[in-house]
C-alpha cells in the first residue's frame, strides 16, 4: 500500500510545480529563449542532466509503500509499521543483508579481528563477510572479477543508450533538433547520458556483490546510506526554498510597489529577523521544537513519521530564516520597476494595483527569483551536514551526509581509520553541490541581464 | 556626525527590541518553563517538586509578564520578562542554566575568538583579492576559465571536510602542528595556525569569485575605457581605477561582519578545541542551556547591528560621493 | 596636406558570431588638422570604427580584415606598449556620457595628472589649471580638488577635453560629445572644441547622429549605414548636395518642417485648460535638519489647448516639463492647482468618476524601450486599456478594433502575436501609440515620443502622430527639449526654465518675435545646418 510522508507530498508538489513551469516555459518564446541559453551551453547540459539523475533518484526515494504481513492468529492481514520507498525496491540486491560492523570497500572479510572459536580453539581472525565479497559471479580471482562486472555494466549501457538513441534521435520524437541546436551539444548530452547510466549501472552490478563503498559501525552498506542521503539533501534544498517564496515574493512585491508604511513594517520585519545571526536563529528554533517532541511523543506515529516531520520543520525553519535576502532584492526591483514607463502607462489606464503587481511586476521579477532558487540550493545542501553536526539538522536516524560526516569523526581517529563513509558522503556531496553551482552559474550568466557574457 | 551616529544608534532600539520579544516568545511562550524543565531532568518519573525547584534555581518561576503577587513596578519586575530578556539591554545576561556566570564567560572567551577570526578575515582577503586580480589581469583567457572551475569546486566542498581533512593531514600524519587545544600568550600560535589556514582555504573559493565578479563589474564600465585612452597600462587602470572603486563595496563588505569576528566561528572552534564563543555557543545548543543561547542570540544582535553602524560610517570615509553630500 | 590617418578596407566581427560582420570595409582618410564627421544612425557602427582606431575595442569583437595607419604605422601591428605611447602622445577620445566616463572616487587633479603621465614637470600642478582655463573653467583652481559627481554635465565634459588635450595630441576621437548635453551646453562644448582645434591646430573625429552639429565644425562628412561608408565628401559639397538617396533622406529628416493647417475654433471649449499648477517634492531632510525644504518642480504654470491643436512645452532637463505631463495623468502627487480636462477638473474627481473619464487623455512615453512590458505580447499590451476602460466591447469589436489600429500606425496583423523585443524602436513606439489610439482619447499627451529614435524614424513617427491629428481630430501635448523640431508640428508654445514658465503664446511669436532673454538663448543654441 502506498503511503504519503508530509515531505513526500511537498516534494510532489514541487516535481508538481516544476512541471508546470517546464510547460509554460515552452509556450512562452521569450522565456525559452533565455531558458535556451542554459542548454546552449556545453556546462548547462551535462549539469542539468546529472541534476536530473539525483532528482530522480530523490523522487524515487519519496514514493513509499508499506508491506502488507499476514497475521496467522486473526487471519487478516496488517500493514507493517516499516515504510519502504521504491528506491529500496529497485536496489534492493545492495541493501537487502548487512554485516556485524566495519569492512573496507571491496574487502571479503571484516575490519577488526575477532575471537572466534575454531576446533575449540580461541582464534583471533578476521572473520569472512557473510553476504557480500565473497560470492563472484564471474570468477573467482577479485580483480578479474571486477574487471568483468565492469565489462558487462559497459555493455548494458551501450545497449540502453543505443536505445535511446533510436527513440529519441532517430525517430525525432520530441523534435530534439530544436532542443540542443547542434551535433556537438547533443553529443555532449549523449555523452553525459552515458556516464550517468554507466556509473548507475557499475554501482548496481557491483554493489549486488561488494560492499563497493564498505560498510559502518553496525554493517550496513555504505553506498546504500549514501544513495538515501540523496533524498534529504535535495529536500532541503528545494523545500526550503519552496515555503520561503511566497513570503519573500509578496512581501517584497508589496514593500516595494505599494511603499509608504507597509514598506516601513516590511522593512522592519526582515531587518530584525536579519540582525540575528542565522545560526543562532535556527539553533534556538530547533530547540525549541525538540522539546516539544520529546514533551509530546505520543503525537508522532512512529520513528519514520517522527523523521520526517522533524525534516519538514528543519525545511520550515530554514525558510524562514533565508527569505530576507530574496525579500530585500525583489523589493529593491518592484521600487525600480514602480517607475519604469510601462507600469507608469498601466497606471494611466487606471487599473489597480493588484493587476499591475499580477501582469507587470511579477512576471518581471521572475528572474530574480529563479536564479536565488539555483543559488541558494547547493548552500541549503551544504548547510545542511552543518547543521547536522551541530545536533540541530535532521534526526538522528535519518539517513543524510552530515550525520554520516558526524558518525566519521569518531571514525577518524579509530587506528586504523576507518575512511571510506567520509569518503563516501565527500563524492556524493561533493558531486550534487557542484554540479548545482555549475548549473546556477549557467542560470544566472542567462537571466541575470548584468551577468558578464564573456564566455560562450 | 555625531548626530547621524547618534540618529543610527536610536534607529538600532526597535530592532533590538523586536529581537528581543522574539526570542522570548521562542523560548518562553512556544515551551512553557515546566517543560523545558521537564527536558533537562529526564521524561520520566519526574516529580512536580523537583520541576518547581529546578526552576526557583533558575528563576523561571515567576509569571511572564505580570506578576500579580506583587505591587507597583514590582509587578512587572518580578517577572521572567523582566529578568531574563529586559536586563539583557543592560548587558546583564545573568547566569547560564548550570549556574556560570554569562558574562563573566563571554568576556574570557571572545578572544580566543577573535584571534582565529580576525587572522583568518584579513589573510583570507588578502590572499582572495590577489587571486582575484589575477584572474581578472587575465580574463577571458583559458587561466580564468579554470581559475573560476577551480574556485567552484573549492567552494563545493563542506567546510566540514576542509577540517577533518586538514586534520587530518597536517596534525595526524604530519604531525606538524597540535590537533587540537589552546594556549594562552604566544603558546597560543601553534595552536591557532591550523584553524587559520583552514579558514582561509575554505573561504578562496567563494571569495576569489566574489571579488573577481566585483572587479569585472568595474571594469565594464566607461571610466576604465577613458583611462586606457590616456594610454595607461592594463596594471595601472586595474589598480589605480577598477581597484580603488572596487574597494568600496569590498571594505564595507569587511566592516560589517568585523564586530562579529568576536562571536568566532562555531564548527572551527568545536573542532579545533578553540575555547572561544563559538564553541561556547555549540556546547550550550548541545546541552541545551537555553540561557547561554537567548545571551548569545541577543550579543550576536548586538555586534551585527553596530557592523551595520560601522558600515554607513565607513562608506562616508572612502566614497566621496557619500562623504561630500 | 598630409594624410594623418588611414583607415583601409577595415572589418569587424564578433568572435561569438563570426560568420556576420558588423563593419564592413570601411576606408576614409584624415588629413592633419581636419575636421571630419562620421554621421549614421544608432547601430551603423560608427562607435565601434573609432574604437578599432584607437584599439579599445571590447574583447568580443574581432578584427577580422583591413589596416589602420596613423603616421606611417599600421595600429594594428603595434605592440600594446607601442600603442600605449600613441594613446599617450598622439590620439585622444571623449566620450558621450561624461558622468559615466569619470572615475566617481578620483578627484579631478588625480585623473588629470594621468594623462600627463610624460610630464616630469614639478609645475604640474600649474599646468594642469592652465590647461582647465583654457577649456573655459575659470575657477580652476577650485575645481581641480572636487569629485566628478559635483559637477554639472557641461562642466564634466570640458574636463574630459581637458583631459584628452593634455597631451596636445594629433587626433582626437569625439564620440557623440554633445548628445548628453542640453542645447545650450551643447553649443558652449561645441563652440569650445571648434575654437580648440584651431588653437591646437589638431584633427578631429567626430561622431554624431545630429547633422546640424557636424555641419557646424566638419571639413568632411562620412556617412555609414549597417556598417558600411554611404558616402564620404567634403561637408560643403554635402549639404548642398548629398549624392546618395541616404543620405538626402537623413538631411530632409534633420531638416523636418510640416506646417500643419489647423483652424483653432476660439470658440470651441479647452480640452486641456491648467491653471497656477504647482508640484513641490519635499527634499529628502538630511539629517536631523528640521525645516522641511522643497523642490519646486513645477511652480505656478497656466495654459490651456483647444481642440484639434498641439501645445509644446520646451524646456531643458529638469526645467519640469515631465513633471507637468505627471501630474496630468496622475502620476504625480499635485501640491495645488487645477487641470481641467473637457471641462472637467480631475483633481476633484472621485477614482471612480475618473476610471470613466480616464479614456479621454490618454500618454506616449519617451523610451519606446521601457514602455511595453517584455513579458506581454503586443495584442496584449494594445488590449490591456481597452479591456480595463471600455469593458462594454465584446470580444469581437475589440479585435476589430486592435485589427484597424494596428494597421493606422502601419504595422502588419501578424505584430499582434508576437512580442516587444522583436521590433526596432520605432516600431516600438508606433505601439506605444496604438496602445493609446484604440481609447480615442481626445488629449495625447507626448513626452519626448522621438528624442531617443533615429532622426529618419523620428520624422516617420511625427508623420504618424500628424495624420492622425488631421484624421480625429485630436489634440497633443507636446514636451520636448527641441523647440527647433516643436516650432514645426505646434500652434503654441510654452517655454519653461527651473520649474516656471518663462513665455507663452503662438508659435510664430515666440520664435520669430521673442523678447525674452532665456528663449532667445535657447533658439541661438540649436544647431542649425550651416551651409
Amino acid at each position: 500500500m502506498f503511503t504519503f510522508l508530509l515531505t513526500d507530498i511537498f516534494f510532489y508538489l514541487i516535481i508538481f510545480s516544476l512541471c508546470i513551469y517546464i510547460n509554460y516555459v515552452r509556450k512562452t518564446p521569450d522565456i525559452k529563449q533565455t531558458w535556451s541559453h542554459v542548454f546552449k551551453n556545453k556546462t548547462g547540459i551535462i549539469s542539468s542532466v546529472v541534476l536530473s539523475f539525483f532528482m530522480l533518484t530523490a523522487l524515487l526515494d519519496s514514493i513509499h509503500i508499506k508491506d502488507k504481513l499476514y497475521n496467522e492468529n486473526t487471519d487478516q492481514y496488517i500493514y507493517t509499521s516499516e515504510i519502504k520507498s521504491l528506491l529500496d525496491i529497485i536496489i534492493l540486491p545492495i541493501h537487502k543483508n548487512s554485516e556485524k560492523s566495519y569492512s573496507a570497500p571491496f574487502s571479503s572479510h571484516l575490519y577488526s579481528k575477532e575471537t572466534i572459536k575454531i576446533n575449540n580453539k580461541d582464534k583471533r581472525i578476521y572473520p569472512k563477510l557473510l553476504h557480500k565479497g565473497n560470492h563472484n559471479k564471474f570468477s573467482e580471482k577479485n580483480s578479474y572479477n571486477i574487471f568483468l562486472t565492469t565489462l558487462f555494466s559497459f555493455l548494458k549501457t551501450i545497449f540502453i543508450i543505443f536505445l535511446i538513441y533510436v527513440f529519441i534521435f532517430y525517430k525525432k520524437i520530441f523534435k530534439t533538433k530544436d532542443f540542443f541546436y547542434s551535433a556537438k551539444l547533443n553529443k555532449i548530452f549523449l555523452g553525459s547520458l552515458f556516464s550517468m547510466i554507466f556509473v548507475i549501472m557499475l554501482f548496481y552490478d557491483l554493489g549486488s556483490q561488494y560492499y563497493v563503498l564498505g560498510t559502518d559501525k553496525v554493517g550496513e552498506d555504505v553506498l546504500y546510506k549514501s544513495i538515501k542521503s540523496i533524498r534529504t539533501g535535495i529536500l532541503i534544498g528545494t523545500l526550503t526554498t519552496i515555503v520561503m517564496l511566497p513570503f519573500a515574493i509578496f512581501l517584497g512585491i508589496f514593500a516595494g510597489y505599494i511603499g509608504g508604511f507597509v514598506d516601513d513594517i516590511i522593512q522592519y520585519i526582515y531587518t530584525t529577523l536579519n540582525s540575528i545571526p542565522s545560526v543562532l536563529l535556527i539553533a534556538s528554533a530547533i530547540l525549541m521544537l525538540q522539546v516539544y517532541m520529546t514533551n509530546n511523543p505520543l503525537e508522532f506515529e512512529n520513528i519514520y513519521e517522527r523523521a520526517d516531520l522533524r525534516l519538514f520543520f528543519l525545511c520550515m525553519i530554514l525558510g524562514l530564516t533565508s527569505w530576507t535576502g530574496l525579500c530585500r532584492l525583489l523589493r529593491g526591483e518592484s521600487m525600480k520597476l514602480r517607475e519604469v514607463e510601462y507600469v507608469q502607462a498601466s497606471q494611466t489606464f487606471g487599473l489597480s494595483k493588484f493587476s499591475i503587481i499580477v501582469r507587470h511586476i511579477i512576471p518581471n521579477i521572475m528572474h530574480i527569483v529563479i536564479i536565488t532558487v539555483v543559488l541558494d540550493f547547493s548552500a541549503l545542501v551544504l548547510a545542511e551536514a552543518v547543521l547536522s553536526y551541530v545536533n540541530i539538522g535532521v534526526d538522528p536516524t535519518t539517513y543524510s551526509w552530515g550525520n554520516m560526516i558526524n558518525a566519521a569523526r569518531l571514525e577518524m581517529s579509530r587506528e586504523p581509520i576507518v575512511w571510506w563513509s567520509l569518503f563516501s558522503a565527500f563524492l556524493f556531496m561533493f558531486m550534487l553541490v557542484l554540479f548545482a553551482n555549475l548549473f546556477s552559474d549557467v542560470v544566472r550568466d542567462a537571466f541575470d541581464p548584468r551577468a558578464n557574457k564573456n564566455y560562450e | 556626525m555625531i548626530k547621524y551616529i547618534l540618529k543610527r544608534l536610536i534607529y538600532a532600539i526597535p530592532i533590538l527590541i523586536g529581537v528581543n520579544l522574539l526570542t522570548f516568545t521562542l523560548f518562553f511562550v512556544v515551551n512553557s518553563p515546566e517543560e523545558v524543565a521537564r527536558l533537562h531532568l529526564g521524561n520520566k518519573r519526574v516529580t512536580q517538586e523537583q520541576i518547581i525547584s529546578w526552576n526557583e534555581e533558575r528563576g523561571y518561576n515567576n509569571p511572564l509578564f505580570y506578576n500579580t503577587d506583587e505591587k507597583g513596578l514590582n509587578a512587572f519586575k518580578e517577572t521572567i520578562f523582566y529578568e531574563k530578556s529586559f536586563k539583557l539591554f543592560l548587558f546583564e545576561f545573568g547566569l547560564s542554566d548550570s549556574g556560570r556566570d554569562i558574562k563573566y564567560d563571554i568576556k574570557q572567551r571572545m578572544w580566543p575568538s577573535l584571534a582565529i577570526a580576525l587572522p583568518s578575515l584579513l589573510v583570507g582577503l588578502f590572499i582572495n583579492i590577489t587571486f582575484a586580480l589575477f584572474f581578472v589581469y587575465f580574463r577571458s583567457t583559458k587561466v580564468d576559465y579554470i581559475g573560476v572551475i577551480f574556485c567552484v569546486a573549492l567552494m563545493s566542498i563542506s567546510s566540514l571536510f576542509y577540517i577533518i581533512g586538514g586534520q587530518y593531514l597536517i596534525s595526524k600524519l604530519m604531525h606538524l602542528v597540535p590537533i587540537s587545544g589552546y594556549a594562552h600568550g604566544y603558546e597560543a600560535i601553534k595552536f591557532l595556525v591550523l584553524p587559520v589556514i583552514i579558514s582561509v582555504l575554505y573561504g578562496i573559493g567563494s571569495g576569489t569569485r566574489w571579488y573577481r565578479s566585483l572587479f569585472l563589474e568595474e571594469i565594464e564600465k566607461d571610466y576604465v575605457k577613458t583611462a586606457k585612452s590616456k594610454g595607461l597600462s592594463e596594471s595601472a587602470v586595474l589598480f589605480n581605477h577598477v581597484f580603488k572603486n572596487a574597494l568600496i563595496p569590498i571594505l564595507t563588505g569587511i566592516v560589517v561582519i568585523l564586530p562579529l569576528l568576536f562571536l568566532g566561528s562555531l564548527i572551527v572552534e568545536s573542532f579545533f578545541g578553540i575555547p572561544g564563543l563559538g564553541s561556547y555557543t555549540i556546547d550550550a545548543i548541545q546541552s541545551q542551556d537555553f540561557a547561554i543561547v537567548r545571551a548569545m542570540v541577543f550579543l550576536g544582535t548586538i555586534l551585527y547591528i553596530s557592523g551595520l553602524i560601522l558600515t554607513d560610517i565607513s562608506y562616508t570615509l572612502v566614497d566621496p560621493r557619500v562623504r561630500l553630500k | 596636406m598630409n594624410d594623418l590617418l588611414q583607415v583601409k578596407n577595415l572589418c569587424l566581427n564578433i568572435r561569438s558570431h563570426a560568420e556576420e560582420e558588423i563593419l564592413k570595409d570601411i576606408s576614409f582618410t584624415i588629413k592633419e588638422s581636419e575636421v571630419v564627421s562620421l554621421i549614421g544612425e544608432s547601430g551603423s557602427g560608427k562607435s565601434l570604427t573609432a574604437l578599432s582606431i584607437i584599439r579599445l575595442l571590447e574583447a568580443s569583437c574581432k578584427i577580422s580584415n583591413g589596416e589602420v595607419i596613423f603616421a606611417d604605422k599600421n595600429i594594428f601591428n603595434l605592440k600594446e606598449k607601442e600603442m600605449r605611447e600613441i594613446r599617450k602622445k598622439d590620439i585622444s577620445m571623449i566620450f558621450q556620457e561624461p558622468m559615466r566616463s569619470l572615475n566617481p572616487v578620483m578627484s579631478i587633479r588625480e585623473q588629470l595628472r594621468e594623462a600627463y603621465i610624460n610630464y616630469k614637470d614639478v609645475n604640474l600642478e600649474h599646468e594642469i589649471i592652465k590647461n582647465l582655463i583654457s577649456v573655459g573653467i575659470n575657477d580652476a583652481k577650485r575645481v581641480i580638488n572636487l569629485y566628478p559627481h559635483q559637477l554639472s554635465g557641461g562642466m564634466k565634459q570640458r574636463v574630459m577635453i581637458a583631459m584628452a588635450i593634455a597631451c596636445k595630441p594629433k587626433l582626437l576621437i569625439a564620440d557623440e560629445p554633445t548628445t548628453s548635453l542640453d542645447v545650450t551646453i551643447q553649443k558652449q562644448v561645441l563652440d569650445l572644441l571648434i575654437e580648440l582645434k584651431e588653437k591646437l591646430n589638431m584633427a578631429i573625429l567626430f561622431i554624431t547622429h545630429d547633422l546640424a552639429v557636424a555641419s557646424q565644425i566638419s571639413d568632411r562628412i562620412v556617412v555609414m549605414k549597417n556598417g558600411k561608408v554611404i558616402e564620404n565628401c567634403e561637408s560643403k559639397l554635402f549639404f548642398q548636395n548629398p549624392k546618395e538617396l541616404y543620405s538626402k533622406s537623413l538631411l530632409v529628416s534633420s531638416k523636418y518642417n510640416r506646417k500643419l493647417i489647423t483652424n483653432i475654433d476660439n470658440n470651441d471649449e479647452d480640452v486641456l485648460n491648467i491653471s497656477n499648477l504647482k508640484v513641490y517634492f519635499k527634499e529628502k531632510n538630511k539629517f536631523l535638519d528640521r525645516e522641511k525644504s522643497y523642490i519646486k518642480a513645477v511652480d505656478d504654470i497656466s495654459f490651456l489647448i483647444k481642440p484639434s491643436s498641439t501645445h509644446a512645452i520646451v524646456g531643458e532637463s529638469g526645467s519640469g516639463k515631465t513633471t507637468i505631463a505627471k501630474a496630468i495623468m496622475g502620476l504625480t502627487q499635485v501640491t495645488s492647482g487645477n487641470i481641467k480636462i473637457l471641462n472637467k477638473d480631475i483633481l476633484k474627481m472621485t477614482n471612480f468618476e475618473k476610471r470613466d473619464f480616464r479614456k479621454h487623455y490618454q500618454m506616449v512615453f519617451q523610451d519606446p524601450f521601457s514602455s511595453l512590458n517584455p513579458r506581454m505580447r503586443v495584442g496584449a499590451i494594445i488590449k490591456e486599456g481597452l479591456c480595463f476602460l471600455k469593458p462594454e466591447l465584446s470580444n469581437t469589436d475589440t479585435n476589430k478594433i486592435l485589427y484597424d489600429v494596428i494597421k493606422n500606425v502601419g504595422l502588419s496583423k501578424d505584430s499582434l502575436n508576437k512580442y516587444p523585443h522583436q521590433f526596432s524602436g520605432g516600431q516600438r513606439q508606433r505601439i506605444a501609440i496604438a496602445r493609446v489610439l484604440v481609447l480615442e482619447p481626445k488629449l495625447l499627451v507626448c513626452d519626448e515620443p522621438t528624442s531617443s529614435l533615429d532622426v529618419t524614424v523620428q520624422k516617420q513617427v511625427l508623420d504618424l502622430l500628424i495624420d492622425i491629428q488631421e484624421r480625429t481630430k485630436i489634440s497633443y501635448l507636446f514636451i520636448s527639449h527641441d523647440i527647433k523640431l516643436i516650432s514645426n508640428i505646434s500652434d503654441t508654445i510654452s517655454v519653461m526654465y527651473k520649474g516656471k514658465m518663462v513665455e507663452s503664446g503662438s508659435t510664430f511669436d515666440i520664435i520669430n518675435k521673442t523678447k525674452n532673454e532665456y528663449t532667445k538663448k535657447l533658439l541661438k543654441s540649436v544647431p542649425q545646418i550651416k551651409i
